[in-house]
């Protein structure tokens, strides 16, 4: 029996094409994320290859008796973690002398994802089984905070870099500057219109706050986003520059603390993990 | 057209540019140079499903772009590209280059813009910047892969065919 065969003018293929694709768009965005999350978890093996020879192709041959540079990195977020935490605690003895006083990481747990693939702007991980991923929970990458879980299915999820332009985060400069980070979308971020009262200069350190800041409407109206018990560092101090819209305010450029490009992988604080 | 093999290829060219090329700052949009690709060697039908299809590939490793923009975005410049083929022959490899460059921005500000207004996606402040040097990434390297995506294709690229 012969095949039927129809045929569809291209302005109704174009119109049915179209018609899907609005769909698509106005689909609950959580349901599309997982179909996007789904797609690198099915691909995750020629994806992470492909990232591997991203990685060796950017990577520079050290001498043998010389410590990596990733590796003194590491050490180096560790020992400014490690110092934080020391002055935060002696701060909190000396006020609090006598009181109960609860370890930072106590009610913490650290999980361990690998990650997959890695842009400017975001990661994906794939983590094991465990409960209390949400949204909003900080990641860790060589001891350092490099952004936030954005979206998550079952084994995979998407990290939001701090860097990329649409993330916001409350950071602190040296010991008492508290401000809130916006992603540049190039490997850094800045803290806008920063008043030149405060004595910032290349190379100080930048803290994840612990606390939240007052007045900001991300914030204010974001639940999601968890608190750390205590301050982790972030990135540096890059660049402090004049603001152009006042010339008594500065723009402060930070870099991240860790090569987040070649992190293989990474460390999800899930606060108050259920028992 | 051999719809198997167009599919392998899509999805060859999308694990490449989310695993390998996504680690790179600058970098050509291999969907795009595919978008342009078949648009050109295409009947007009193909080339507006396969402009669609690659749309949809560009949306499953768009995030954290929801899904959706690419597809439109992409669909409407393949589409306006085949008709354009029609009229304008794209041959010579300054103006396959110049063809990549237009779809490039088109479908990248048609996309920025549905996320915006319908999704109300927060817009980067260097989109623009990243916009551009993608698009001329795209545009230098583009050429340079179509004899090699014909041959995958098994595609007779160098005869003049406008339907």
């Amino acid at each position: 029996m012969a095949r039927k065969h129809t045929k569809v003018s291209r302005r109704m293929l174009f119109t049915w094409l179209m018609l899907c694709g609005f769909i698509l768009l106005l689909a609950p965005q959580n349901l599309t994320g997982k179909i996007q999350l789904g797609f690198v978890r099915v691909f995750r093996w020629p994806l992470s290859i492909g990232g591997d020879f991203a990685l060796t192709a950017n990577t520079q041959q050290t001498l043998e008796d010389a410590v990596p540079r990733r590796e003194y990195d590491k050490l180096q977020n560790h020992r400014d973690n490690l110092e934080e935490l020391v002055r935060v605690q002696r701060e909190k003895i000396e006020k609090l002398y006598g009181l109960y006083n609860t370890y930072p990481w106590q009610g913490a747990d650290l999980m361990v994802a690998d990650v997959i693939t890695a842009s400017i702007s975001e990661l994906t991980v794939k983590y094991g089984k465990g409960t209390g991923l949400v949204k909003g929970l900080y990641v860790l990458g060589d001891n350092s905070i490099i952004g936030t879980i954005s979206d998550f299915s079952s084994g995979t999820a998407h990290v939001k870099l701090f860097t990329d332009p649409t993330s916001k985060m409350p950071v602190r400069i040296g010991k008492s500057v508290e401000r809130m980070m916006q992603g540049n979308g190039d490997s850094s971020a800045k803290i806008p219109l920063l008043p030149k009262v405060h004595k910032v200069k290349v190379g100080d350190k930048v803290f994840a706050s612990n606390k939240k800041m007052v007045g900001d409407e991300v914030f204010a109206s974001n639940n999601q986003v968890r608190f750390l018990d205590t301050s982790m560092i972030v990135g540096t101090v890059a660049q402090v520059k004049t603001s152009r819209k006042d010339p008594l305010l500065l723009d402060v450029t930070v870099r991240p603390a860790c090569d987040i490009e070649k992190l293989e992988n990474v460390a999800i604080i899930i606060i108050n993990p259920p028992k | 057209m051999r719809w198997f093999r167009f599919a392998v290829l899509i999805l060859a060219a999308t694990i490449l540019q989310k695993g390998m090329l996504a680690r790179f700052g600058f970098k050509p949009d291999l969907l795009l140079v595919l978008l342009v690709f078949f648009a050109v060697h295409c009947s007009t039908s193909e080339a507006i499903i396969s402009s669609f299809a690659i749309g949809l590939a560009a949306d499953l490793i768009g995030s954290p772009m929801p899904m959706g923009p690419h597809t439109i975005g992409f669909g409407v410049c393949g589409t306006v590209l085949a008709h354009l083929h029609r009229v304008v022959a794209i041959r010579k490899m300054p103006h396959q280059a110049l063809a990549i460059l237009a779809a490039a921005l088109l479908a990248g500000a048609l996309t920025h813009l549905l996320a915006v207004l319908i999704q109300s996606e927060p817009l980067a402040p260097n989109i623009y910047s990243v916009l551009f040097w993608t698009s001329v990434c795209s545009s230098i390297v583009g050429p340079l892969l179509f004899m090699p995506l014909a041959w995958c294709m098994n595609m007779k690229i160098n005869r003049l065919r406008r339907r």
